[in-house]
């Protein structure tokens, strides 16, 4: 019966020390698992047992959390592959509906326009969001997408390095130039009197 | 004032076992047990996140990788117990902010004797 409980503690032990960061594991896995016996086969009681799981599942998540500090999540958000998804998922509303309308689909425009606009000329809330929050998140995406060829580009001298970032890089400065400019000269057209649609 | 210290209560009872000599996880566990005349349990939780920013700090070092048999002394060893396991050691560092500990300890049992905070000694039988 105590083989049985002690074989059950020791299952789940085991899953608990599994929830340590990985490098914390690999170092004291091993060296809790012995502990963990050492205690069992002194025949501590069951609230022992069942309190040394609970202060193991909180050290764990205190582990964890000491293990994610600010340089880390730094290090990790303008890594190249995660700079470019994250500059991607910024991009792509405003990106997504400047192809629609730039390449004139005409079953995708007029979907676009349903759900954007009222009555297909005013736009609506969803728009403005859309419009407004893209057009600011495009330098955010610029920048932050720039970040680790700048860094590659300065620690190691090569520009052509994160081939990908690079690429996005250009085609949000595209779009860049393509929204904000076309604002620009809106703006500036229709305080001049020329044309104020 | 070493910056080390003060130092957190588990940091402390841990150098404090090591301090009479090295020492595996569960010999550190039985010894703050000891020492604390069973008021302190430190569950391995507890003491393996405290070794682990110990070891960072150089208060220990991890010594070889070595059988219980190997010693000596197996007073702190339950039966059958016998698998190669990792001793800790106090460094001079770890030393250096134990005595600077028990300094302030110290300091703050004086204070607490002047302020004549620390509780009467009853004599029965008088």
């Amino acid at each position: 019966m105590a083989d049985e409980r002690h074989s059950v503690f020791r299952k789940l032990y085991k899953k608990l020390v599994a929830l340590y960061p990985k490098p914390f594991r690999e170092r004291f896995g091993e060296s809790m698992m012995q502990t963990f016996d050492d205690l069992c086969r002194e025949g501590n009681s069951y609230i022992f047992m069942q309190w040394l799981l609970a202060e193991t599942l909180f050290a764990a998540a205190r582990e964890n959390m000491l293990s994610i500090n600010s340089r880390n999540i730094m290090k990790n958000i303008t890594a190249p592959p995660t700079a470019a998804l994250i500059s991607f998922v910024l991009v792509l509303p405003l990106g997504l509906m400047f192809l629609i309308f730039l390449s004139e689909i005409e079953p995708l425009i007029t979907g676009t326009k349903y759900f954007l606009t009222t009555d297909g000329q005013q736009v609506n809330m969803l728009g403005r969001v859309i419009m407004l929050g893209g057009m600011l998140a495009l330098p955010v995406a610029f920048v932050w997408n720039l970040i680790p060829v700048v860094r590659t580009a300065r620690l190691e001298g090569k520009l052509f390095v994160h081939t990908a970032n690079l690429m996005l890089v250009v085609a949000i400065l595209l779009l860049i130039a393509a929204t904000w400019g076309g604002l620009a000269l809106e703006t500036v057209s229709c305080g001049m009197g020329i044309s104020c649609d | 004032m070493n910056k080390q210290t003060p130092l957190t209560p588990a940091v402390f009872h841990i150098l404090l076992a090591l301090s009479t000599g090295e020492r595996h996880g569960y010999g550190i566990m039985k010894e703050v047990e000891a020492d604390s005349q069973g008021k302190v349990r430190m569950g391995a939780g507890t003491l393996y996140g405290s070794l682990k920013r110990m070891l960072d700090a150089g208060l220990v070092v991890e010594s070889d990788k070595r059988s219980d048999s190997d010693r000596s002394d197996r007073s702190d060893m339950p039966e059958s117990g016998d698998t190669r396991r990792i001793y800790y050691r106090i460094t001079g560092t770890g030393e250096q902010a134990l005595a600077e500990e028990l300094d302030r300890l110290r300091h703050l049992v004086t204070i607490t004797k002047e302020r004549e905070l620390l509780p009467k000694t009853f004599a029965y039988g008088g």
